[in-house]
Order: C-alpha cells, then sequence, then structure tokens
C-alpha cells in the first residue's frame, strides 16, 4: 500500500494534430494540497477531464487508493471519492442550493417515491457548514454571488465524505478567476480548513496563489510534466521560467521582423461603452501595426474585440476605420469594411466544420465566385486549392470537411477566409490556442508577413509572452478599462511583470 | 452493448447517410419487380411519378427548412387553404386565381419565417402555431365544405391534368420544380447559406451573413411550394377542401428524411428528396400490393421516419436532445 490517494501513471492523450498529455505522471497523498501550473494548452484541462471521465486516455493509467480504475463520467468519479470545482461552474441557477448540492443522489431523502425536504436540509445544512457557509438551502442559487456559489460548490464536493466513506480529492479548476481579493482570501481559508479531511488539487496560472496555498506543485508545459517542487522550496521566478520553459529565444515571436508602424489611422476606436463589460475604450491602429491586449478573464478584452468584429453591439461609441464611421453590431458592415475576425471559438465560430475548405473560404465574400449570378464550383474549388496551396494546409483535399482538419490547419482556413476579402484589420482572439508549437511559428511568420503588407492587427495572444513577442503597443485592460499602453519595439521589449502590472 | 452503440457502430462503418437510401430505393425496386413483373413497364413508372408529383414538390420546399436544420409542420393546412383559395377564385379569376393560392403561400411562409426568426421562437412551434392557424381558417372559408370546380371551369386544370406526348403534364412540372430547386441550392447563394447555416450557423453569422433573412426566405420557399403543391391538388381533384392535403405533413417529411437529408441541418439536398420520394411511392404500391389498410400506411411512415433518423443522425454533434 503506497500513501498515494490519487496516481496518475504514464498518462498520454492526442486530439487531431495535437500530443496534449505526454507521458505524464503524478501523485496526491492524503490532506495534501497539491498545485499544477502550466500555460494555456500546457495540458492541465486535458489532464482534469481524464480525472472526471470526460476524456479517455490513450495511454496510461489512473490509480485511486492503488487501484487502478477506468472513469468514464463525472458520476463515477465521485463514486470513488473524485469531485471538481469547475471554473464555470456547475451548479443548476433554476434549484435550490440543497437540490443542488445532493443533485443525482436523492436517495437518501427518499421514502415512498417522496423526498422528505426536512431531512434534505438538515443534510445540506451540515454540507454547508463544512465550509462554514451560514445560508438557507432553500434559497435559489440563481439568487447567490459567484462567490457564494462557489462555496456551495466545494460544500457538495465535500458531500462525497459521507457518501462515498473515503477522503475526498477535491479538484479547484482555476477557481479565483473572477473573484475579489476578499473572496479569495476567504476560500483559501476555507480550502485550508478542509485540508483536514480531504486532499485538494489546485490549478492556477497565478504563481502566487499556488505559493501561498499548496504544499507540492507540479509545473506542465506543452502537454508534459516538466518539473515537481515541494512548495517550501522554489519561487515565483523559477515556476516562471519552468512554466514558459524556453528560453525566450529572440526569434521566437520573429521579433526581427516587426516593423514600424505606419502614420496612416487604419481602425479609430472612440469612447466604446457597454455596461458591465468595457467602458471608455480608446485606442488607434496604424497601418502594419500589431496591439496586443493584455488582461485577465473578465478584462473585458475579449468584448471589445468582439464589438470591433460586429459580432457585439456596444451601448455607445464609435469605430472608424479608414475615416469611415462603422454600422456597429453588423459582422457583415465590418465585413465590407474590411475588418476580418478570428474567433477563440474556432469550431464554433471560425468554421463551419460541416462544410469543406472552398465554401468556408468563399462564406463571407461570395462575390469572388458568383458568375452572371450562380456561383460556379469550379472557380471556388480552384480558389481553395489556390489557399491550401498559399498557406501550406494539410488536408485530404479541397473537399475534405474541415472537421477533419487538425487545429493548426483549420486555423490557416479560418485566415485563409478573410485573407480572400481584402482584409484591413485583423483581430485575431487567440489566434494559436490549441495548434502545435510548429503551426504557432507559421501562424506568427504570416502575422509579421501580412502586417509588412499594411495590414493591421488587434491581437489577443494566448500567453503573456505571445503578446509581448508580437506587439507593437501593448494595451493593458482591467475590470473593462483600459489601464496602460507600452510601447514594445523589437529591441526594448517591457517585461511580464511591467505588463502584469496593468492587468491586476 | 447498447442500443445506442450499436447503431452508432453501424452509422460509422460506412458511410450510411450517403449510400442507403439509393441502396433502400434499389432494394425495394427489386422486392417489386419480383413481386410484380409489370412495376418496372415504362407505364407503370410513368404513373407513379405523376401519382408522386404533389408530394415531391412539398418535399423539396420542406427540405430547405430541415437543411437549416428547423421544421415547417405548417405545410399539409397551407397546402390545403391554396387548394381551397384556388377552387373559390377559379369562377372569377380564371388562371389568376392559381396565382394567388401561390401568393398566399408566399405570405404562410413569410409568416412562420418572421414569428421563428423575429420573435425568436423555435420553428417546430412557430409553425405548429401556423399548422392550427391555417387548418382553422380553412375549415371557416371552405364551410367545412369541399367546393368543386365547375364542368365550365375544368378547362383551366388541364395544365395539370392533361397529357403531353403521352406523359402527364404534371410529371413535367414536378421535374421542373425539381430542376430550379436543384440550381437554387446547388448554384446560388440562397443555397450555399441555408447549408451553411445547417451546418453552423454561429460561424456564418460571423461570416457576415444575415441569417435571419435567409431562414425567412427559406421558409417562404418551403411555404410556396406546399401552396404549389395544393394548386396542383385543387387542378387534379377539381375542387378544394380543408382536408385536401391530410396526411401530407408526415409524408413529406418522411421524403425528406428517407431521402438522407439530416434532421439537424447541414447535409442533404433536393436530389436525395427526389430519392426519399421515390422510396416513398415505392413503398405505396407495396402496401397496397400486400394488402396494408391504407390508414395504417400513417403509422408505417411514423416508424419509418424514426428508423431512417435514428439510422443517419450524428450523435457525435448533438450531446444533448431535446
Amino acid at each position: 500500500m503506497s500513501d498515494y490517494l490519487l496516481e496518475v501513471r504514464n498518462v498520454s492523450k492526442s486530439f487531431p494534430g495535437v500530443k496534449a498529455l505526454d507521458d505524464v505522471s503524478l501523485f496526491v497523498k492524503p490532506n495534501e494540497i497539491v498545485g499544477l501550473v502550466g500555460e494555456n494548452g500546457a495540458g492541465k484541462s486535458t489532464l482534469l477531464k481524464i480525472l472526471i471521465g470526460a476524456y479517455h486516455p490513450d495511454e496510461g493509467q489512473v490509480l485511486i487508493r492503488d487501484k487502478p480504475v477506468e472513469i468514464r463520467s463525472v458520476k463515477e468519479a465521485e463514486e470513488h471519492g473524485l469531485a471538481m470545482v469547475f471554473q464555470e461552474q456547475s451548479l443548476l441557477p433554476n434549484l435550490t442550493v440543497r437540490e443542488n448540492i445532493f443533485l443525482a443522489n436523492e436517495e437518501q431523502f427518499i421514502r415512498y417515491g417522496v423526498i422528505n425536504w426536512k431531512k434534505m436540509d438538515q443534510e445540506a445544512r451540515r454540507q454547508l457548514a463544512k465550509v462554514e457557509l451560514d445560508i438557507d438551502p432553500a434559497s435559489y442559487t440563481s439568487d447567490l454571488t459567484f462567490a457564494t456559489r462557489q462555496m456551495v460548490e466545494l460544500a457538495r464536493a465535500m458531500s462525497l465524505e459521507d457518501r462515498t466513506q473515503y477522503q475526498p480529492i477535491v479538484i479547484l479548476d482555476e477557481p479565483t478567476t473572477v473573484l475579489e481579493k476578499a473572496e479569495k482570501e476567504l476560500l483559501f481559508e476555507r480550502v485550508r480548513a478542509l485540508k483536514d479531511r480531504a486532499s485538494i488539487v489546485f490549478v492556477s496560472h497565478h504563481l502566487d496563489e499556488i505559493l501561498e496555498l499548496t504544499d507540492r506543485v507540479y509545473v506542465f508545459k506543452d502537454g508534459r510534466k516538466v518539473a515537481e517542487r515541494a512548495t517550501s522550496e522554489t519561487n515565483v521566478g523559477e515556476l516562471h521560467r519552468l512554466m514558459v520553459g524556453r528560453e525566450i529565444k529572440g526569434e521566437y515571436y520573429r521579433q526581427g521582423k516587426q516593423i514600424e508602424a505606419g502614420e496612416e489611422i487604419v481602425l479609430q476606436v472612440k469612447n466604446l461603452n457597454q455596461s458591465g463589460k468595457f467602458k471608455d475604450i480608446n485606442f488607434e491602429l496604424h497601418k502594419g501595426e500589431i496591439i496586443g491586449i493584455a488582461g485577465v478573464l473578465g478584462s473585458g478584452r475579449e468584448e471589445v474585440c468582439r464589438t470591433i468584429a460586429g459580432v457585439d453591439k456596444p451601448e455607445s461609441g464609435t469605430i472608424q476605420i479608414n475615416g469611415t464611421t462603422l454600422h456597429l453590431g453588423s459582422p457583415s458592415a465590418a465585413i465590407n469594411a474590411g475588418i476580418g475576425y478570428v474567433p477563440q471559438d474556432r469550431g464554433g465560430e471560425g468554421l463551419v466544420l460541416y462544410l469543406s475548405l472552398g465554401p468556408n473560404i468563399t462564406l463571407p465574400d461570395m462575390s469572388q465566385v458568383m458568375r452572371s449570378g450562380l456561383v460556379n464550383l469550379k472557380a471556388e474549388r480552384q480558389l481553395a486549392e489556390r489557399w491550401i496551396d498559399r498557406m501550406k494546409i494539410k488536408t485530404p483535399g479541397a473537399d475534405a470537411l474541415c472537421l477533419n482538419l487538425s487545429g493548426g490547419n483549420q486555423q490557416k482556413v479560418v485566415l485563409s477566409k478573410w485573407l480572400a476579402t481584402k482584409v484591413k484589420v485583423f483581430v485575431l482572439d487567440h489566434p494559436t490556442r490549441g495548434i502545435d508549437v510548429g503551426a504557432k511559428e507559421e501562424v506568427y511568420e504570416l502575422i509579421r508577413e501580412l502586417a509588412k503588407q499594411g495590414i493591421a492587427f488587434l491581437l489577443i495572444a494566448d500567453t503573456l509572452e505571445e503578446t509581448i513577442g508580437l506587439s507593437n503597443i501593448i494595451i493593458t485592460m482591467k475590470d473593462g478599462e483600459i489601464t496602460r499602453r507600452m510601447e514594445s519595439p523589437p529591441d526594448n521589449k517591457p517585461s511580464p511583470v511591467d505588463v502584469i502590472e496593468g492587468m491586476m | 452493448m447498447s442500443v445506442l452503440t450499436r447503431i452508432n457502430n453501424v452509422r460509422k462503418s460506412t458511410n450510411l447517410v450517403d449510400i442507403m437510401p439509393i441502396t433502400t430505393l434499389i432494394v425495394l425496386i427489386i422486392i417489386m419487380s419480383i413481386g410484380s413483373p409489370r412495376f418496372l413497364l415504362p407505364a407503370s413508372i410513368l404513373g407513379l411519378l405523376a401519382q408522386s408529383a404533389t408530394l415531391l414538390v412539398m418535399g423539396l420546399g420542406e427540405t430547405f427548412v430541415i437543411l437549416l436544420g428547423s421544421i415547417d409542420l405548417s405545410i399539409a393546412p397551407v397546402a390545403a387553404m391554396a387548394t381551397i383559395v384556388a377552387a373559390m377564385l377559379i369562377p372569377k379569376f380564371g388562371y389568376l386565381a392559381f396565382v394567388i393560392a401561390l401568393l398566399f403561400g408566399v405570405f404562410a411562409g413569410w409568416l412562420t419565417g418572421f414569428v421563428h426568426t423575429r420573435a425568436k421562437i423555435p420553428s417546430f412551434i412557430a409553425s405548429l402555431g401556423a399548422m392550427g392557424l391555417w387548418t382553422g381558417i380553412g375549415f371557416v372559408v371552405s364551410q367545412a365544405t369541399p367546393i368543386t370546380v365547375t364542368s365550365d371551369d375544368i378547362f383551366l386544370t388541364k395544365w395539370v391534368t392533361g397529357t403531353t406526348f403521352g406523359v402527364d403534364n404534371v410529371v413535367y412540372i414536378a421535374a421542373v420544380v425539381l430542376f430550379i430547386t436543384f440550381i437554387l441550392e446547388k448554384y446560388t447563394r440562397f443555397g450555399r447559406y441555408v447549408k451553411a447555416i445547417g451546418a453552423g450557423e454561429k460561424a456564418t453569422r460571423v461570416s457576415g451573413v444575415p441569417i435571419e433573412r435567409y431562414k425567412t426566405l427559406a421558409f417562404v420557399l418551403c411555404g410556396t411550394l406546399a401552396a404549389f403543391t395544393g394548386v396542383l391538388l385543387s387542378a387534379r381533384m377539381a375542387g378544394g377542401s380543408a382536408r385536401m392535403a391530410d396526411g401530407f405533413l408526415m409524408k413529406a417529411i418522411a421524403v425528406v428524411i428517407l431521402g438522407g437529408t439530416a434532421i439537424s441541418g447541414g447535409i442533404g439536398g433536393v436530389l436525395r428528396t427526389f430519392i426519399g420520394v421515390l422510396i416513398v411511392m415505392t413503398l405505396d404500391v407495396g402496401m397496397n400490393m400486400i394488402g396494408i389498410n391504407p390508414w395504417f400506411q400513417q403509422a408505417v411512415y411514423g416508424g419509418i421516419i424514426i428508423l431512417a433518423v435514428a439510422l443517419t443522425i450524428d450523435r457525435s454533434r448533438i450531446t444533448i436532445i431535446k
């Protein structure tokens, strides 16, 4: 009998074009708080999804209390004593707190097919007391604050200890992203208090939080576990270096090809407002310039990008392209003005996965292949083949559904479809998310080349390093407002710390 | 192994959606021609095609709505209303009555599309409401009594009921509608956008396609072709009645689905619906031959729709089925 509660042995998982997890091993001991850190795409989420049964590993094993287990659903994970508090909360807002805590586990309260609410109330109070939460179990979840709901989730996870008679393993996935400082402190206090009766896996990319809360920490990078440290023997600097991993080579982001922005203002954003999302956004983007927006989740940077792309409509403000005012809230107006939008949700908003390459490329502007009022399928096919050639898209053929391409190649199709519209401004929302390193470098190369041709970019990068490496100008956003604007010339890039200051 | 996994395995092993309709048709035709050697005679085939013309026209319209991933349940009452409009107006307006009946279909389709897209009501509910609306209005307007085209006016129906080169005119008419809808589907923006919306509405919207407009247009086309079906029926039956298109809804959806157009949208097309019509007509003949009660045939089509969807639906695209 080892003294591990949870053990992951040599687990690998691949998706088309990406090895998401590569031979990863780790363990969690009883009454231990273990941290997982890594950049986006490092493999943390994939590992968590394997633990709660959403994915099945290609290779390797998961052991719980020394027994190999096959977890196929959240329910099975819970039967093994493993529960997750999700980043996007999973409580059902239209149900009460008690119903949420015991959702799918109501048997214990049922007599003759009817639920004994009084008993469920009592039991719910007992679970809530574990996280020192004193609320009415009959209150509706939708009436609670985000932080309180998170506590309810934690209580729900802790209810496993009664149901399974095991010490629970509770996974907290980025729990602090939208919490205020005081709420964060409270969460940490409760988590520490739970350590006596549970093991905690804490996932975050805030290194200071990891250092504050955990006993041990694993560092992930590009699908591999690159380091394991006792928290007391490491520091922010070391973790960061391990996480980013690569010596930031001067040329990874093709900084040598970064050009001076032109004089001409291509995109001008004035006093853009959307209550609850962003406020008083002002900036201008010049010809050939790359502006990177840095900010945490909830900073409003995604919403600003969606507004410029015409997908969302702001309450007030103006956007001008080459001096002409844009009709807001209309993707087609944005496209006609020369804006191309590469959305974060590539499979949902970027591409119609169940169409082949040609129809995807011509979708924003079909006039390229219209001949006397009808679609010329041959011309469309030739157009697709030209883009396959030019962008080096790896595909079984022009007729293949985009569904069957790897992430990197799908992204090239998205870029192609906008380039085919004679785009002047590219709005890129996480353009390198979920694509492998080689494909990332191709995207960087392409961005530089297009900037040289005069296309301007508004960029939300996948990582801070990417933001700094690619941008001419970095704008930081916090709580919907622009906090800083800093130059980022190739020979004098700001340090991550400078940028983070504007984000926090 | 659960039924579901088994069905999914069958699905994956071949591209069933692509080959099943035509295979089914061929198998049915072989069985039929063994059972009745006269089945494959040109005269029988042309007879079959003439009989299936109305169903084809209606199914072609419904195809576009199903390609969107939506559904229009109001097509049978819209067709019935069109028979009433045509039959009532023929004495006064002559040929123009048919045009007015078609315009009614344009309006009915637009109304369903408008309610669906602008009021953001699921097409299932919007068209269910429209089904009730037109059924009710149809009975009131016709006073629940069949209206007949008098012998003075019967010549006005000859363009449908007559024959040219020995073939029923209605066969040519259906062929023209098939040709036009094929062009619409494959060679126009409308057809492309309808498929794109069905396959990925969000990405289509981000690409600047005015989703609501094209969805409404698909409903307009569907309503128009439903009314055209009514026009053909009124001419063939020399009259109009609120019950004239009874049973058409189930069959029109069956021909689209059996042809292999995915109920989830994006995949399929009018040629598949043509195959679907041939399957249904062959089945009709077959069921009559072995003496299945005509009233029970509805039940058979109900079962067939479910079976066809079970075999062809792509469950990896739909995680929650509502």
